[in-house]
């Protein structure tokens, strides 16, 4: 009895103590269906959005000394509707028929580009130990214990309090008012909401600065939970609070509440119990140990994949979508002939001058920039093979080629192996685990599956890099996990020369492959299913098995890259190279550029390594004007702006979605094309 | 042969290529085998510090005399502890003791060469009138919301000014080159800029990802870093850090001293599950606990080293374990953000009254202050003498100068960047006016250096090499700590000597014998 009455006290305080985080993911939750229900965008950036308004307000009531209620206004009912309505404007009014993970990809860009606008227009960076007011008077220092078991403060009251009142408020706009209903037709279907009289644009400007006025006040509840105040701790929340937006389908409001409170309890629960379970009973211990730091993301891929319902959900999609053109063919193929002669004419000729350049003019860094842009391009060919090709989002690119890093690294370090015979068992061990990862998420599509591979990516993050036959372990803090570079019989690659010739030489061959599998059944399999999955059904296509084949294939690309790329650094440099956030900077890079082409993965991977050196250091201009003295004196630009070009990338995305790359070549040869016809006419 | 064919035809014979490869045996890609056993003519002095070329303090680190036993009327066995913790068993200010007491010989200037000027051609950095060198850290995406850069650079610039003031070394002006801001993902990049340009003699580095430090070690510049990543720096004979990181998994003597200070008896642990070094550091307090721990009346009462990173559900389901399992200690291996929000949730649970924190990455008076009285009681571990002790060191009192002079604030990372300044000058006037990057690194590799007592001595001819439990090869000689206790929203000393020392060719319980390096 004692120990039931121990366990039940456990248990109800673990709840209470969940309560405040699950508020927490609750808001965002909340934030994430509110978003998807009015504009049908899964937003990754409303971590973004919460984080500029929290910040305004710190600013406004901290360091200008205003009252709370002016920096609220000014943070939450001012700033952020007006984020809302700029990119509802600037983006999301272009994307309203856009397939939905065209729609997460220019989220996942914003997420990291409006926290560096902001921090950059408003001179805000994180401080450590930085503690922030919340709104209620006193709301840190007075506590309340309801229960005589654990205590609330009045901050985390009022968080509580708008997450319940909030979900009331939304159910009952969405269910008994007309805008609710309006917002609703117009991510359904804008053109016919509007043959039936409505603004569409008006209604989605309005539903945007809903959002994101949700977002700001979001943001500002949760803001005195972190003590440095970085738009990173808004974006980890927001990651975790995905499985409870899951648990709404991203349609359910009260669910969603639901959810992310649940989320809170069952973390404080799991931690109040295993650890002691764990020390009674020590086959547990693994399982304490793997799963404390990874449960939200084990949860997220849980009901993801034992879920049914998620399965059977089907995205919004416009019913007269049905009339719109196809997607264009590629631009190469509608090409006139001697155009394409000359591209390739010039192509060969472009190539040869920046090869020779580089070879003999080249010093130690532009030779390492050029080689990790070769080893990126050939990384993001393993994008062209699942989203250019298969027409699916994988957010776990950087953890098949981690995997391909951290082979080579083992295979060298335990086995003294050939690092190149490293490499393609790396390669082969990423495709495996990707047509394993590819089995249970097959049923899902668009952006569940993009979350699936997310919540996987931050798995393999929290659990399996830690592992000393993964990672390295506690050797890996003594030595570091340094990796060599190739020997071909005499040929060294120990220099960077060599070295970036096989880096090359590899490029050229998985290109090869990409292109062979393209154009072979694979890839024809792939278009079919990317036109209609049931037209391919029923002429006998198994939309599984060229699934699983284009996830192994594309694991098996990353996994080679992530390999050469350990080779080229002599070093995995995990956190550096493979993190789930760079894998997510990567995606955005390649579709914004072009994910259907070869060349738009090498351009790509080109733009990541090198725009940055190239433009925004002025080299290049300092190489046309002759001197870096005679350069602007705004050069080198800085950093942030990197980021937020990233982020005018993204919008471009919006505008063309078949990518920068792709769309300028249509343009321009639809323009050569004409010029050449007519001189063909006329002659 | 259909297409499939010819293609997995290609792959194979790809793979059987490659199976016949090997790896090339140069760079650093594999780790040099270490020397197992130290070159025996390395001198093993402590090398004078290079600052104050003019002044009095110049004398050549005299050979201690005699040692008199700083607490000599300590029991042998368990110290002991005050009570309740919230006294320092013996003030800084109140003890007599020395720790070395020396003998001054007639005063020698060690580097009489200091001001003579040989034209030097083909010296990276270094032009008749500078000697410049660049310097690379993170200020932008920093997670810890640190000063980093900024204080770093500081530091340097005031030591350079401090010496140019007395005329520079060797006729010329200390100068930074360039200061860039890695990003926190750009260290390489920067690193390869720097060997690529050609125009510093030795780079400065403040970084949290140091992927570039290799790219220097392996061009031959002498680097002088911030070193909190020992996988980075070891084996790397070019490296020099502010301090060594010596044996991550080895038994701490110093921690289980402080939590004896603390009055503690049931200890709690905290590390991140997601990062190794945070996981490895929870382990070595907990073996420390276990070995040293029974004989001065402590064991481990809570052990968690699976924490979220950021704690962002918290951390009141383990504060209340911890409670219940009597905690009245909690160290733990997790930043400085982590500790507030532990501290926090303390003081909701109604227990941080009763339960000491040592802090291992807060010695940031900023910090502490905005947290008022929170932290009060807390210790904190540091790997250089605090500022709350009296360290008589030419080094320490220019640094006291010049550093608030320069708009710098008296922190870590100014001293950090002060203490690898005066390294690189110390290598400087080691290598003589005749000097290059690798005469620096030679010079450098054959002292013992100790920042005029600012840091514990690191001997850079043994100590560029990983350090195992019971291997003694390459440890510091001595094991020591300063540390410090908060109070009031700020620090204050309570050991009898700005550092307090272990022998470091055992790891035998002893009692900690006050040190000052600087006498």
């Amino acid at each position: 009895m004692i120990l039931a009455s121990g366990f039940f006290e456990d248990l109800f305080r673990g709840i209470l103590q969940g309560t405040p985080p699950g508020a927490v993911y609750a808001l965002i939750a909340l934030g994430f269906v509110l978003t998807y229900k009015t504009s049908g965008v899964f937003n990754l950036a409303f971590g973004a959005q919460a984080y500029i308004s929290a910040a305004m307000y710190f600013k406004v009531h901290s360091v200008w000394g205003w009252p709370k209620w002016a920096a609220l206004l000014v943070s939450v009912f001012v700033l952020a509707p007006l984020v809302g309505l700029v990119l509802e404007r600037a983006i999301f009014r272009h994307l309203r028929t856009a397939s939905a993970v065209s729609k997460l990809v220019v989220t996942i860009g914003l997420s990291v580009a409006l926290p560096e606008i902001f921090n950059w227009a408003a001179r805000f960076s994180a401080v450590a130990g930085r503690q922030i007011t919340g709104i209620v008077p006193d709301g840190a220092g007075v506590y309340y214990d309801p229960f005589g078991v654990y205590r609330f403060n009045r901050d985390e009251l009022a968080m509580m309090a708008v997450a319940l009142a909030g979900t009331l408020l939304l159910a009952a706009l969405f269910r008994f008012t007309m805008m609710g209903l309006s917002m609703r037709a117009v991510v359904e279907s804008p053109r016919m909401t509007e043959l039936s009289g409505i603004n569409a644009n008006r209604v989605s400007a309005f539903a945007w600065a809903l959002s994101s006025t949700f977002a700001g006040m979001a943001g500002v509840l949760i803001a005195p939970r972190f003590n440095s105040l970085s738009s990173g701790d808004y974006f980890t929340l927001v990651i975790i609070a995905v499985a409870a937006a899951a648990t709404g389908l991203l349609v359910s409001l009260p669910r969603a509440l639901l959810g992310g409170l649940g989320l809170g309890w069952f973390i404080a629960v799991f931690n109040t119990f295993l650890p002691g379970l764990a020390d009674d009973h020590t086959w547990l211990r693994p399982f304490q140990e793997n799963l404390t730091p990874s449960l939200p993301f084990v949860v997220l891929f849980a009901i993801l994949v034992l879920w049914r319902a998620v399965g059977r959900q089907r995205e919004a999609s416009d019913p007269l979508a049905g009339v719109d053109p196809p997607p264009p063919a590629l631009a190469a193929l509608e090409r006139h002939p001697r155009l394409t002669l000359f591209t390739r004419l010039f192509g060969v000729f472009f190539v040869t001058v920046v090869g020779l350049v580089v070879w003999f003019r080249a010093d130690v860094l532009w030779m390492s920039l050029v080689t990790k842009a070769v080893i990126i391009a050939l990384i993001y060919l393993s994008v062209t093979v699942i989203t250019g090709m298969g027409g699916q989002i994988s957010l776990c690119q950087g953890t098949f080629a981690a995997i391909g890093g951290f082979t080579v690294f083992q295979m060298a370090d335990r086995f003294n192996m050939s690092v190149l015979a490293a490499a393609l068992i790396g390669a082969a061990l990423a495709a495996a685990v990707g047509a394993l990862l590819s089995l249970p998420v097959l049923r899902l599509g668009g952006v569940w599956l993009a979350i699936a591979t997310l919540a996987f990516a931050f798995f393999f993050d929290a659990v399996m890099v830690k592992f000393s036959w993964v990672g390295g372990g506690s050797t890996a803090l003594l030595t570091g996990t340094q990796v060599p570079r190739p020997l071909i019989g005499p040929i060294d690659f120990a220099s960077d020369r060599a070295f970036l010739v096989l880096a090359v030489v590899a490029l050229v061959v998985v290109s090869v492959v990409v292109i062979q599998l393209r154009e072979g059944t694979i890839g024809r399999t792939l278009a079919a299913l990317r036109g209609s999955e049931v037209a391919a059904a029923s002429i006998g296509i198994s939309a599984a098995r060229a699934r699983i084949v284009a996830f192994a294939v594309s694991a098996a690309i990353a996994g080679l890259g992530g390999a050469l790329l350990a080779m080229h650094q002599q070093n995995v440099n995990y956190a550096l190279n493979f993190a789930p956030i760079v894998a997510l900077f990567w995606l955005v890079v390649v579709v914004a550029l072009g994910s259907r082409t070869v060349e738009g993965a090498i351009q790509a991977g080109a733009a990541f390594a090198l725009f940055e050196p190239l433009i925004l250091q002025g080299e290049l201009l300092g190489w046309i004007v002759r001197g870096e003295e005679r350069l602007p004196e705004f050069f080198p630009l800085s950093g942030n702006w990197r980021l937020i070009l990233f982020g005018l990338m993204a919008m471009q995305f919006a505008r063309h979605p078949e990518g920068l790359v792709e769309h300028g070549k249509r343009r321009s040869a639809t323009r050569i094309n004409g010029w050449l016809e007519a001189r063909e006419a006329r002659a | 042969m259909n297409r499939g064919r010819r293609t997995l035809t290609a792959l194979c014979a790809i793979a059987m290529l490659a199976a016949a490869c090997g790896n090339s045996p140069s760079g650093d890609g594999v780790s040099p085998t270490p020397d197992p056993t130290p070159d025996p003519a390395a001198p093993t002095t402590a090398a004078p510090t290079a600052a104050a070329p003019d002044a009095p303090s110049e004398e050549p680190a005299p050979e201690p005399t005699e040692t008199v036993e700083a607490t000599p009327d300590a029991p042998d066995g368990a110290p002991e502890p005050d009570a309740t913790g919230d006294e320092a068993p013996e003030s800084a200010e109140s003890t007599t003791t020395v720790a070395v007491e020396v003998v001054v010989d007639e005063p020698v200037d060690p580097y009489p060469e200091r001001h003579t000027f040989v034209a030097l051609e083909g010296v990276p950095g270094v032009t008749d009138d500078e000697i410049r060198v660049s310097v690379v850290g993170i200020k932008q995406n920093n997670p810890l919301g640190t000063c980093i850069l900024d204080c770093f650079v500081t530091g340097i610039q005031a030591y350079f000014d401090y010496v140019n003031d007395s005329g520079g070394v060797y006729g010329r002006n200390l100068v930074i080159d360039e200061i860039l801001d890695d990003e926190l993902f750009r260290n390489q990049e920067h690193a390869l800029k720097i060997i690529a340009d050609n125009s510093s003699l030795a780079a400065f580095q403040a970084t949290l990802l140091p992927s570039g430090w290799g790219d220097l070690n392996d061009a031959g510049v002498p680097t002088f870093v911030w070193n909190i990543h020992g996988a980075d720096a070891v084996n790397r004979d070019n490296i020099f850090g502010n301090h060594v990181i010596g044996c991550p998994t080895c038994t701490i003597r110093s921690f289980v001293w402080i939590a004896s200070q603390a009055g503690a008896t049931r200890v709690g642990l905290l590390g991140y599950g997601i990062t190794e070094t945070s996981k490895v550091c929870a382990k070595a307090f907990a073996d420390s606990i276990d070995l040293y721990g029974p004989a001065l009346g402590m064991e481990v009462a809570y052990f968690n080293d699976n924490m979220a990173y950021g704690l962002p559900n918290g951390i009141g389901p383990e504060v209340t374990q911890m409670i219940d399992a009597g905690v009245d200690f909690i160290a733990t291996c997790m930043d400085l953000n982590a500790m507030l929000t532990l501290a926090q949730e303390l003081e909701r649970q109604g227990a941080r009254d009763q339960i000491t924190l040592l802090h291992p990455n807060s010695y940031n008076y900023e910090f502490v202050a905005a947290a008022g009285d929170l932290f009060d009681g807390d210790y904190a571990l540091l790997v250089f003498a605090a500022f709350e002790y009296d360290v008589d060191s030419p080094l320490r009192h220019a640094y006291d100068q010049w550093v608030p002079a320069d708009g710098g604030p008296v922190a870590e990372q100014t001293l950090v960047g002060w203490i690898n300044a005066d390294l690189f000058v110390t290598g400087l006037l080691e290598a003589g006016p005749e000097y290059d990057r690798q005469s620096i690194i030679d010079s450098l590799n054959q002292i013992t250096y100790s920042a005029g007592g600012l840091i514990n001595p690191v001997d850079w001819s043994r100590q560029h090499t990983a350090v195992e439990p019971f291997v003694y090869d390459y440890a510091y000689e001595l094991h020591c700590t300063s540390s410090v206790r908060i109070e009031g929203g700020g620090f204050v000393g309570f050991q009898p000597a700005p550092w307090m020392c272990w022998p470091g060719d055992t790891e035998e319980w002893s009692e900690p014998t006050p040190t000052d390096f600087a006498a």
